[in-house]
């Protein structure tokens, strides 16, 4: 890892606590220190998901004494309250970094504690480590409560699906939800049963294997797919919709899966209704391209899937050409979209002058340039709600193409 | 003992952190941090520049979300983070290169702050300054912040503190100046910080008081040793006051364990002797004041039976002072246990009181059992008010603030709450003494 001026990638803990803390009707308790769990908290409150809205995060506290003893004890009573205060339907149990060093089983020890609470299962997830990052700490809890939770179930009588990988380390994930929500009612009339993770309680979870179709809308929650494709047969599509064609592509692919076609009336109205909306400033953004191309680049750093998708709908929709682009896990990172670190980041920040900059807050305003086109995380503020507006879909169209127009407009 | 109470160790057995028990067990939602508190007091103090020596939580966790790489005048506050290969072999190495680094850039004093599995794994930053110093012209200093030996962000508080030692210098003395000592990593953020009156009534007459409190310079920690006096006006800086003692033969007056008249009239003697100077007219309406409320005290407070929660600043010498009025704390909230307290613990054990401790970490399950136990009244913070449960609330009102004008700000409020369950307003120190 070495130096940092900017925060560092977040690691695999992180991610699954993240992944972990918005599940309604269970409960974490981190075996360790108690600084993150309260800073954790407090990330989680800034992404939107505040205390009462998922699962309450317990700590145990961990001293000098048991690390040298390896002494438990504080485990064992700390579940045993929080089953006695919460009643939870599951426990997600995860080490802090420090009984990661000294080498504490927790898988073991969940096993050892499960008989004494034989009506609350005590999933361990133990993945963290030090070698793996955010992003497969979020692949690893998504699988791993893929893998636990869902039950035998018969499929819903009406059509039904779950979203997989919103979570909520994802910059805007609120907001993106609801618009695929709405996507999947208007074209195909159909209701969710869970949103993995960001909005669901353990008995969505268990009823996961009674969707038709699973939307997996990062590439973290493909093993989660397979997972449940394994075990309930159900298809899934991998992608996130983008831009007027990408998402209408999006539509016709996920309704490929479910034998059924998109609502035409439906996917006419909304192409309908951004024709005109897009019209003029399109046309700014294509006049702009043809005699300044230089002004028309687009620089973009972020999560794999969010950098592709807002660059494809940029380039192949809306006469942005493809620059400066990088995505912000090491693991995920390919000759199409590399992973940068900040050393290769920062100069790219800092010396842009002409075009569109869309990354992560704290770099946007370190660098002094607009923090309306941030599209990832660290964030600066707080998202409290999830009304705000998307990125994806046909609203996430418009609302790109308005942030990049705004843009051009500020600049000139 | 009350049987929710009877896993508590009484005070007087207690002789160190880890000897405190929880009222339950379960933490939620988790505890601030002392490595928190120490990337606060370095962004407070002009011209330091810091560098977390940490796991990536801590290094996420150090920056508030409106937090720079860069401070407003050139400061650093750059992240070390440990690989999985470091945190089996050590960081040495790349700590050094990264203290070259930050000194290239331009950091003219650096606090290196090492978090819990930095700490765990003995990573021996004496060694680090002892190799490095000479090789640089920053100045350096470190803290260790494992949560696991340094509970709460007190401790954080002093050490950091203690740490900012380091870039002090040896300066002539200068006669008639002295220096307040008073760190506090969150209002800063938020509130003014406010100083007690002895501060103004020095600088009324003439004596140069260098504030050692947010917004201080590094050269105010440089410069610190020429003044002839500290004022100590918090337990967390009484460290720092022992450890310029040490050092440079400073002499410090210790405001902040001073609640009765008789002992701040004894502090504030002592202080006149040192500078050479006449204090006794300038606080007579709060003497005044003050006196009137321990006789009021002496009455009502007898029998009286409290329990002190969490944000009460020092309560174990609160405790003390209120046992002499016959008030007898029934349970303590103590984050940690400084020396101070120890001594406390033997002269209210003396006074016939010894009670429970314990720390409070579930607020809104804890504050049920606290209310089971029907204390008279609570100090400190309670989330919701509730019926019939008197709480003197904002007891962080007083941190920071010593002397007569803080007695009479606690008993006002004591009384307040007793006589009609509400605060009061906010104690105003810079107006009249509220007669």
């Amino acid at each position: 890892m070495g130096l940092h001026r900017f925060k560092p990638l977040p690691s695999g803990r992180m991610g699954i606590f993240w992944t972990l803390a918005s599940i309604k009707e269970a409960a974490v308790v981190e075996f360790g220190c108690m600084g993150h769990n309260l800073y954790s908290g407090a990330s989680l409150r800034s992404y939107g998901i505040y205390e009462g809205y998922g699962a309450p995060l317990y700590t145990t506290y961990i001293d000098e004494t048991d690390i040298a003893m390896g002494d438990t004890h504080r485990l064992d009573a700390t579940i045993r309250e929080v089953i006695k205060n919460e009643h939870p339907k599951v426990i997600f149990l995860q080490p802090s970094a420090v009984p990661e060093v000294i080498g504490m089983d927790m898988a073991a020890i969940a096993r050892l504690m499960q008989p004494d609470y034989p009506d609350t299962p005590i999933i361990p997830l133990c993945n963290g480590s030090f070698a793996i990052s955010q992003h497969k700490g979020v692949e690893e809890a998504l699988r791993i409560l893929a893998k636990e939770l869902p039950e035998a179930v018969v499929k819903s009588e009406k059509p039904t699906y779950n979203i997989i990988g919103s979570c909520a380390d994802l910059f805007n994930f609120g907001a993106d939800e609801v618009e695929l929500r709405r996507l999947m009612q208007g074209a195909f009339g159909m209701e969710k049963i869970c949103v993995f993770s960001s909005n669901c309680s353990v008995t969505d979870i268990r009823n996961m294997g009674a969707a038709h179709v699973n939307l997996v809308i990062r590439r973290e929650g493909i093993p989660a797919a397979k997972e449940l494709e394994r075990r309930f047969g159900t298809p899934w599509v991998f992608g996130r919709p983008y831009g007027e064609q990408g998402t209408t592509a999006w539509l016709e692919k996920v309704g490929e899966k479910l034998g059924k076609e998109p609502c035409a009336c439906f996917i006419k109205e909304e192409l309908d209704t951004l024709e005109l909306m897009f019209d003029r400033p399109r046309r700014t953004l294509k006049n702009n391209q043809w005699s300044y191309p230089d002004e028309a680049v687009l620089t973009i750093g972020g999560h794999y899937d969010v950098v592709k998708g807002i660059l494809e709908y940029a380039s192949r929709e809306m006469y942005l050409t493809p620059g400066e682009h990088w995505c912000d896990c090491p693991e995920m990172g390919d000759a199409d979209i590399p992973y940068y670190d900040e050393s290769k980041w920062a100069p790219i920040c800092k010396n842009h002058e002409k075009g569109y900059l869309m990354f992560s807050g704290e770099a946007l305003r370190w660098a002094g340039k607009n923090l309306s086109l941030q599209i990832s995380n660290p964030d600066i503020g707080q998202r409290m709600h999830p009304w705000g507006a998307p990125f994806v879909g046909y609203r996430g169209a418009a609302n790109l193409l308005n942030l990049w127009i705004n843009e051009y407009t500020l600049k000139h | 003992m009350d049987a929710a109470l009877s896993h508590l160790k009484k005070l007087s057995t207690v002789k160190a952190g880890k000897n405190i028990k929880f009222l339950t067990p379960a933490v939620y939602s988790g505890g601030w941090c002392p490595m928190r508190v120490a990337c606060n007091l370095a962004e407070d103090t002009m011209g330091v520049s810091s560098l977390m020596v940490c796991m990536p939580e801590c290094a996420t966790h150090s920056r508030g979300s409106t937090s720079n790489p860069e401070g407003p005048n050139g400061e650093l506050r750059w992240l070390y983070v440990l690989d999985a290969n470091e945190v089996i072999f050590g960081c040495r190495k790349g700590v050094c290169e990264a203290l070259r680094e930050m000194d290239a850039a331009g950091a003219k004093a650096i606090l290196m702050i090492a978090t819990c599995v930095t700490d765990l794994i003995g990573e021996d930053f004496e060694g680090i300054i002892a190799e490095m110093q000479p090789q640089l012209k920053a100045r350096l200093s470190y803290v260790t912040m494992g949560q696991f030996k340094n509970f709460s962000s007190g401790i954080g508080t002093w050490k950091t503190g203690e740490a900012f030692e380091r870039f002090m210098e040896p300066r002539e003395v200068k006669k008639g100046t002295c220096n307040v000592l008073f760190l506090e990593p969150w209002r800063a953020k938020t509130a003014p910080v406010e100083l007690p009156l002895i501060v103004h009534a020095l600088e009324k007459r003439g004596i140069p008081v260098r504030h050692l409190t947010a917004g201080a310079t590094l050269n105010d920690y440089m410069n610190a040793p020429d003044a002839e006096l500290n004022l100590v006006v918090s337990s967390y800086t009484q460290p720092l006051a022992k450890r310029m003692e040490e050092q440079f033969g400073m002499p410090y007056a210790g405001l902040h364990m001073a609640y009765s008249v008789a002992d701040i009239d004894a502090e504030y003697a002592r202080i006149e002797e040192i500078l050479g100077i006449d204090l006794k007219e300038e606080f007579a309406p709060w003497r005044k004041k003050a006196i009137e409320l321990e006789e009021k005290a002496k009455t009502v407070l007898k029998g009286l039976r409290y329990a002190s929660l969490t944000e009460v600043d020092m309560p174990v010498p609160l405790a003390l002072y209120l046992a002499s009025f016959g008030c007898e704390a029934m349970l303590i909230h103590l984050a940690d246990i400084h020396p101070e307290d120890i001594q406390c613990a033997k002269k209210l054990k003396a006074l016939g009181f010894d009670p429970p401790v314990c720390r409070i970490m579930h607020h809104d399950h804890d504050i049920e059992i606290i209310r089971s136990l029907a204390p008279d009244f609570c100090l400190g913070y309670i989330k919701n008010p509730v019926e019939g449960f008197r709480v003197a609330e904002n007891m962080n009102d007083f941190f920071g603030i010593t002397g007569y004008e803080r007695t009479v700000g606690i008993l006002q409020r004591i009384f307040n709450v007793l006589e009609t369950g509400k605060n009061g307003e906010r104690l105003d120190i810079y107006g009249s003494a509220p007669i």
